[in-house]
């Protein structure tokens, strides 16, 4: 006889358990859930972790400083982020238990009620940046957007657009002098501060952190600034929340998630003004204020170094 | 006049809708002002202070701080409302839109939302339990049957269609397997590796692979078959397919088989079938006489020494001798407490969650001439009545005991309080116990155990006895349950813990035939 296949299947085949038992078993569930995609930064070694947070479409592992992401498939990808497959998972709280441990050998990470293979995920690396348009295309572009980030404000306001917005001017214009000092007293007042799980003054400077990067290359001084402003937020981690911090630590890394780096792409790069919208929707989609503050600090990290405005060499 | 009433949530974690629609929630209500729902970090509590909005209690970034504005008993109402809106599962929110999906309510259709799978885990009533199985089948896919009380003659069936499909069903009544590295059911944590299993025996499944994983091996399948597989009725169907498929496995380099002894015609046919697998296969029918073996076959005569010889052909090396005693250790901590036991203290008293476990030591006792009674009797041991005299072995898996309650490994509270009744009977000498860790099992098993036996003892000893306990636990170093700490909260309670089922059984035994 051939060996079966459900003997020799491959992780995405991997079958779902624990739905329908009989009232003996009543309390076991372990469901086997396929790793689509794993970020770059995720740990190839074995580890023991702890579920840190546990939300509907996202867990949180703690694994040494790291959080890694569990998230459901069209959540999106990030450096630290394990995209599932199964797109038929509705709420990751009916897997995973916050405190609980989280151990992973050989590419799987078992918890109490989960199983969740990622040795034939891909790895997610963010897209590289194509050529970059003219500065007056950018520049459309850049109108065009903070056109539509005006628009969902209207809804979605938070502290970037009401009392924060001072401080994220001053910022702004710190960052075109490139004054680190200034810029640090007005990351002092934004680490930690506003709405949200990662309050908005975070999403804020994970956004200007990444149009920074996008136009430091080959820029001393700017790659000097960034690296203070890296610095400042660094030193003021312990002033906002875990999950908050994470993503802080990943952006002064240089590393972003994949909605943003989409959209920096675009902004940047992308001719067509339909895809730039798309690229927008994606990441204002996140979150309640999130997407939107995030967005506001790339438009703002951009503005500040882009040709129209004053360079390194001008400044 | 307007006050300000907060609560802290310590380590609570909301999402940011979940949040925003508190706080709005919050500030339609009658009498409040301001609501504010925040994460506590320095910059937002001087934000509060600037908006005096005071918050005069400790709070850390981790902690979700709601700040209400109002008049008093509006605040103290909502702040009440805030607390239970976010303790309770269904007012969390989805975390930013959770897609809707269809619930699955055919197997039909779960092939369709999910094409590759190829395994149908089903677990419905008996009665329904052959006709999923059968649709399961005629989907092309693998079975594994969790639900008992299917007639044999349905067993049958279906295991001849799966056949002639070139398919396999695990079951009827099969609780342990994993397959492809993934447990189904009642399963540990081991490593991957090249020993291959088929068994007609949960629990006994269970024992095997750990202890292959704690000597260092690791597993390649472990299938189940069902406990009737071996039956003449059903003739060794799914053994024979599984045996087959591990043969073909390139990943496989031993296999282990592990049943209740089965009649000779399909012991036979197993034997043949090993034979002609052209790897090394360790046999262990429980409690067989063994016999001679097709050349490549090795008898093991417990489900310790299957996994040890296991190991052993694995790496190269020559099968270890059977465990036939247990070790000076063990054997000198329960004679010391033998010295002290009272006059009436003979008997063993074997309470299992695992039905295998149950049936080994019955076969322990037996071959050391010590009678005893089961509600699961081995042959040779006579059957439980209901009265506790002489050697009871208990299999709390049971269905006398499972009807309309959980499985014990998963509520242990009926094996703990029958522990605990052990202590008043003059005639307890020894507690025998099993602990299975492990997927599907109780998160802290030997919290509650530890608990019932100190109770016992304590019992005892207001009388003047002193009872041993004896136990082992079935498990491995990456349980979900820290095995670890479970033995060391058994034995901080005084229990003497092995390394095996059988080993335990041994020191029951010998301390068994010293009180007679």
């Amino acid at each position: 006889m051939q060996i079966p296949s459900a003997l020799s299947i491959a992780p995405r085949n991997l079958p779902r358990v624990g739905q329908a038992l009989p009232s003996r078993y009543a309390d076991m569930s372990c469901a086997a859930l396929v790793v689509e995609t794993a970020g770059y930064l995720v740990p190839q070694a074995d580890f023991i972790g702890r579920v840190h947070s546990v939300f509907a479409q996202a867990c949180n592992i703690a694994v040494g400083d790291m959080l890694l992401t569990v998230c459901v498939p069209r959540a999106g990808n990030g450096a630290t982020t394990l995209c599932l497959a199964d797109r038929t998972v509705r709420d990751l709280r009916d897997l995973f238990d916050a405190g609980e441990r989280v151990v992973c050998r050989d590419g799987v990470a078992r918890t109490g009620r989960a199983l969740l293979h990622w040795t034939g995920a891909i790895v997610w690396r963010p897209d590289e940046p194509g050529p970059m348009l003219a500065p007056a295309r950018i520049d459309e572009h850049l109108r065009a957007a903070g056109l539509h980030l005006a628009r969902q404000r209207r809804t979605r306001s938070s502290v970037i657009d009401g009392r924060a917005a001072p401080v994220v001017a001053a910022l702004r214009i710190a960052c075109r002098a490139l004054d680190g000092a200034a810029a640090a007293r007005e990351v002092d007042r934004l680490v930690g501060w506003g709405e949200g799980l990662t309050p908005a003054g975070d999403d804020f400077l994970v956004g200007m952190l990444a149009g920074l990067d996008a136009l430091a290359l080959g820029d001393e001084r700017r790659q000097r600034f960034r690296a203070v402003l890296a610095a400042a937020v660094i030193a003021r981690l312990q002033r906002t929340t875990p999950i908050a911090a994470h993503f802080l630590r990943l952006a002064a890394g240089g590393h972003y998630n994949e909605p943003l780096v989409a959209l920096r792409n675009a902004l940047l790069g992308e001719p067509r003004a339909d895809a730039v919208v798309a690229a927008l929707r994606r990441a204002l989609d996140i979150g309640a204020t999130s997407g939107a503050d995030t967005v506001s600090g790339l438009l703002a990290g951009l503005a500040a170094w882009l040709p129209a405005s004053p360079t390194a060499a001008s400044a | 006049m307007a006050t300000t009433r907060f609560k802290v949530f310590a380590n609570l974690y909301k999402d940011s809708v979940t949040l925003m629609q508190l706080g709005a929630k919050l500030r339609e209500r009658d009498g409040v002002a301001q609501a504010s729902c925040l994460m506590a970090t320095p910059a937002n509590l001087a934000q509060l202070v600037d908006a005096d909005l005071v918050v005069d209690a400790p709070a850390s970034p981790s902690d979700l701080l709601v700040v209400v504005r109002g008049d008093a008993l509006s605040c103290d109402e909502a702040i009440a409302a805030a607390d239970e809106l976010l303790q309770s599962a269904g007012a969390t929110g989805d975390g930013g839109g959770a897609a809707f999906s269809l619930p699955l309510t055919s197997l039909a259709i779960g092939v369709e939302r999910a094409p590759d799978a190829d395994l149908a885990l089903i677990s419905v009533p008996g009665d329904y339990a052959a006709a999923e199985a059968m649709k399961a089948l005629s989907l092309g896919l693998h079975v594994m049957l969790f639900s008992d009380n299917v007639p044999v003659a349905e067993e049958r069936a279906i295991k001849t269609f799966a056949r002639a499909k070139n398919l396999l069903v695990m079951g009827p009544d099969c609780g342990t397997a994993i397959v492809n590295g993934v447990p189904l059911g009642f399963a540990n944590v081991v490593r991957r590796g090249d020993i291959g299993l088929v068994a007609a025996s949960g629990t006994g499944l269970q024992e095997v692979t750990c202890r292959i994983h704690n000597l260092g091996g690791g597993i390649s399948q472990a299938l189940g078959t069902g406990g009737r597989d071996l039956k003449e009725e059903i003739g060794g169907i799914t053994m024979l397919q599984g045996l087959a498929a591990l043969a073909a496995d390139s990943r496989t380099r031993v296999i282990v088989l592990i049943s209740k002894p089965p009649s000779p015609a399909i012991a036979r046919q197993i034997e043949d079938a090993a034979g002609a697998a052209g790897k090394p296969v360790v046999v262990h029918f429980l409690g067989a006489t063994p016999q001679r073996l097709p050349a490549g076959l090795v008898a093991a005569t417990s489900l310790r020494h299957a996994a040890d010889v296991a190991v052993a052909l694995a790496r190269g090396e020559a099968p270890p001798v059977a465990l036939t005693a247990p070790s000076a250790a063990a054997l000198a901590t329960v004679d010391k407490q033998a010295a002290a036991m009272a006059s009436t203290q003979k008997a063993v008293r074997a309470l299992f969650t695992g039905g295998t476990f149950c049936y080994e030591a019955q076969l322990v006792f037996i071959a050391q001439g010590l009678p005893c009674r089961s509600n699961a009797p081995a042959n040779g041991a006579s059957a439980f009545d209901g009265r506790y005299d002489g050697h009871v072995f208990l299999d709390l898996g049971d269905d006398d005991y499972t009807r309309g309650r959980p499985h014990p490994m998963i509520d242990p509270s009926l094996r703990d309080a029958a522990v605990r009744a052990q202590g008043a009977d003059p005639q307890t000498a020894a507690i025998l116990f099993d602990v299975v860790l492990g997927f599907g099992s109780h998160e802290n098993p030997a919290g509650g155990l530890a608990q019932a036996l100190a109770d016992a003892q304590r019992e005892a000893r207001a009388h003047g006895r002193t009872i041993a306990m004896i136990g082992h636990v079935c498990g491995t170093d990456e349980d979900p349950q820290d095995k670890a700490e479970q033995m060391r909260q058994l034995e901080a309670v005084g229990a003497v813990i092995v390394g095996s089922n059988v080993e335990a059984a041994l020191l029951a035994a010998h301390l068994a035939a010293h009180r007679a």
